[in-house]
């Protein structure tokens, strides 16, 4: 495995060289505009590759924690229990991408379930603390947007 | 596509012949594919034409009916209350030029947004602004194509406005628990109820024309409906802080007063909190096919730069949405408490 340059590092180079020395040869506004948003996709695999496994793994434990406080709290709630049993289930050995993936979508059903539960209770404190995991997940998801802004409009 | 348009052009009027002298892609939306052609007619008359087709299916973001946007743009031009571009022809089938393609007249002017800067005074940018807005929803329900769904009662179409939350999220190939929140968010601070009316969907001024002679020429109808007129409100309110400058952040009071006398709504049913909560609504219903695109993409179905690119729009709109129903909990709640207080 060569790791240096990182991934991070060659999605980056690669974006350079696109704004740098193909942007000025395209001809035409549309292929441009094509262009720009193919150097912020570049950007955006280059933080993802960089952080997308840790910030997964961060969240999957937090969600998780969640979903199982809230089960304590009220053992009632519709959903939670078997969502957390299809977390018990996920591909949790290892931290091939796939694998990743999937124990987060279903660590997401569990706090997804979770979330509701508590705001349908009117539950302050718990959906208190959904807003603040909801908060972390999408600062992750700004991160990750690389400064996109629309390009084109 | 010059000589398909010829066919085109040849076919839709037999007794005439047009030859295409500039054929260019017009940039700037997201969901069609636009050109602007120039046409030289066998009598010598020249004119500019509007194509607007779908993409290929393969590389489709955002899904919506040609049919439909060709009916309410007849209506619109034949009713005259709002002005939009004249329809001229309709390749219902893509025969000749290989998608449902609606070919309309090429509005002189510039759009809109390329006349904005943020130094001068958008005072009067703002008023037409939201005069056009108000125009738009002041269109007789009755004029609009049979076709076109109407809902039953407003209660009703929230309601599906806030199952769309959930539904689209139920379509994703991953768990949002952001869209989850936000439903349960809007299901629990309703605002009051406003009549129900025509609404553009994607109301901003890249969709504005200034023509010399009939003002504001508005086109892409393609999200158009029948609903709350707050959406357009909101929606305007919600793209603006993503491509400025905004008409309607430098002064909110400002060009909400004038809306409400434009369209005698009132200050319960127009304002800051009002037009936030549907800014949530407004943007959904542009995101869901955003989503569903990204969805298509995961499932191999889609492909294409543009899809890729616009997986930043989710997550930029899933902050934008914690944000708004963080902000507006308590204002909508002290609306409540007032209308409660008053009965």
């Amino acid at each position: 495995m060569i790791a240096r340059p990182t991934t991070e590092q060659i999605a980056r180079d690669c974006a350079r060289e696109l704004l740098d020395t193909v942007l000025p040869a395209v001809q035409g506004e549309a292929a441009a505009v094509g262009v720009r948003m193919l150097d912020n996709v570049l950007r955006n695999i280059a933080v993802r590759a960089a952080h997308e496994i840790a910030w997964m793994t961060e969240e999957t434990a937090a969600m998780e924690a969640y979903a199982r406080d809230l089960l304590t709290a009220m053992p009632q709630a519709a959903g939670v229990e078997e969502a957390l049993a299809a977390v018990d289930g996920a591909p949790r050995a290892g931290l091939h991408l796939d694998d990743v993936v999937e124990t987060y979508t279903r660590a997401g059903e569990a706090f997804a379930l979770a979330m509701e539960a508590a705001v349908e209770e009117g539950d302050v404190a718990l959906t208190r603390r959904a807003r603040e995991l909801l908060d972390l997940r999408s600062g992750h998801e700004v991160e990750a947007m690389a400064d996109w802004s629309p390009i084109g409009r | 596509m010059p000589a398909r348009l010829e066919g085109f052009l040849a076919a839709v009027e037999p007794g005439r012949r047009a030859q295409v002298t500039s054929y260019e892609l017009i940039t700037g939306g997201y969901s069609r594919v636009m050109a602007r052609a120039c046409v030289v007619w066998d009598d010598g008359t020249t004119e500019t034409l509007v194509l607007r087709g779908d993409p290929p299916p393969a590389e489709t973001l955002i899904d919506s009916d040609r049919d439909a946007e060709w009916r309410l743009l007849q209506a619109l031009h034949a009713t005259g209350g709002v002005a939009v571009p004249e329809p001229r022809w309709y390749e219902a089938n893509g025969t000749h030029l290989g998608t449902k393609c609606i070919v309309m007249e090429g509005c002189p002017g510039p759009q809109m947004h390329s006349t904005l800067t943020e130094s001068e005074d958008l005072r009067p940018a703002a008023d037409e602004f939201v005069d056009t807005l108000a125009t738009i929803h002041a269109v007789d329900l009755a004029s609009l194509p049979g076709e076109m769904p109407r809902p039953t009662d407003w209660a009703s179409y929230l309601d599906d406005k806030i199952r769309l939350w959930t539904d689209t999220e139920a379509g994703l190939p991953d768990c949002n628990p952001v869209l989850r929140y936000v439903a349960a968010w809007l299901r629990a601070n309703r605002p009051p109820e406003a009549p129900l009316v025509l609404v553009h969907g994607d109301p901003q001024p890249s969709n504005i024309v200034l023509d010399e002679r009939r003002g504001h020429v508005v086109v892409d109808w393609e999200f158009a409906r029948i609903g709350d007129p707050r959406e357009d409100l909101g929606y305007y309110l919600s793209y603006s802080q993503s491509v400025g400058p905004s008409l309607y952040s430098f002064d909110p009071e400002a060009f909400l007063a004038r809306y409400r006398r434009r369209t005698g709504l009132s200050a319960a049913q127009v304002n800051q909190a009002t037009v936030g909560y549907f800014s949530l609504i407004a943007t959904l219903s542009t995101m869901a096919t955003i989503m569903n695109g990204v969805a298509a993409m995961a499932g191999g179905a889609t492909g294409g730069t543009m899809v890729t690119y616009n997986i930043n729009a989710i997550g930029y709109m899933n902050s934008k949405w914690l944000e708004t129903s963080e902000a507006l909990t308590e204002p909508l709640a002290a609306l409540r408490r007032t209308a409660g207080a008053s009965q």
